[in-house]
């Protein structure tokens, strides 16, 4: 059964047809989002308030294009409002100043720093990076998902690495 | 903390459970702040009305009524005659002192017995 019967069935009150649907994409919901908050108990959270936003909004829903990339577009809003809460946290937090003083005690690899670079990115740009080098979509895929054109994608996506260059380079001097 | 899917799962109904709660929870609330806030108005107009009453009743109980006795016309004799049975002699002279058409009419008033 494909998702978009499993999502007519569970309109009509199935649940277990929105228990298919949970099986049958939690795996890759859960990657994505370890890849993107790298911290299991955070992603795992990120990815079960996914699908409790499925199950409340399943109805409005209108098949205009695959269920896959509306749940993607879930995906990025919750990876959004939580890195917005961990900011937020931060402001307020004090451990702030340790992980900064850590972080300056033992450089992190280059990999992390651009993760953390990725953060400081407007929201578009940000969004766009998050799809294209952590879950390697192709850009016609990111532009479905974020309602854009193909070549839109491909543009924020150049300027976001621009970005990402000169942040590092602001932070760190030369990039290696 | 590893989850296996049927704890996943578990856990999202968990979460949907609680949302709903918070919902009805919500729901509850402003329903009964409507309410609160319904009841008072009501109350408040009763008790104003009631106030109203209370100050009508209050009006009704305390006014004072005042009855004239009004002629429309009385005779010299009928007026001396009145005046006697009213006042001493002595209140008699007082009033007439200050009322000479009185005092001139009662010249002019034969007195009985």
């Amino acid at each position: 059964m494909d998702d978009k019967a499993l999502i007519e069935k569970f309109l009509q009150g199935d649940v277990k047809s929105y228990n298919e649907l949970v099986y049958r994409h939690q795996g890759w919901v859960k990657g994505m989002t370890m890849n993107i908050v790298k911290n299991l108990q955070d992603a795992e959270d990120i990815a079960q308030d996914v699908f409790v936003k499925v199950y409340f909004a399943i109805n409005r829903f209108r098949f205009e294009s695959e269920f896959k990339t509306w749940l993607y577009r879930i995906v990025i809003n919750k990876v959004n409002n939580h890195f917005r809460k961990q900011k937020l946290r931060s402001w307020f937090s004090a451990e702030l100043h340790e992980e900064i003083a850590e972080d300056q005690a033992h450089p992190a690899s280059i990999e992390n720093r651009l993760f953390e670079m990725t953060n400081r990115l407007p929201r578009f740009q940000r969004n766009i990076v998050l799809l294209r080098i952590y879950q390697d979509l192709p850009f016609k895929m990111i532009g479905d998902i974020l309602n854009i054109t193909e070549n839109s994608a491909k543009v924020s996506f150049h300027k976001a690495k621009t970005n990402l260059k000169k942040y590092y380079i602001g932070k760190y001097g030369e990039y290696r | 903390m590893v989850n296996t899917d049927r704890q996943f799962l578990d856990a999202i109904h968990g979460k949907i459970t609680n949302k709903k709660r918070q919902w009805v929870t919500i729901f509850t609330s402003v329903i009964m702040v409507f309410s609160t806030i319904i009841v008072y108005e009501t109350s408040g107009r009763i008790t104003h009305e009631r106030y109203e009453l209370l100050w009508s009743e209050y009006q009704n109980e305390n006014t004072e009524y005042y009855t004239w006795e009004v002629f429309d016309e009385i005779p010299d004799v009928d007026m001396y005659s009145y005046l006697l049975e009213l006042y001493d002699m002595d209140e008699i002279m007082d009033i007439l002192d200050d009322s000479p058409d009185i005092l001139n009419a009662l010249k002019t008033t034969r007195l009985e017995g």
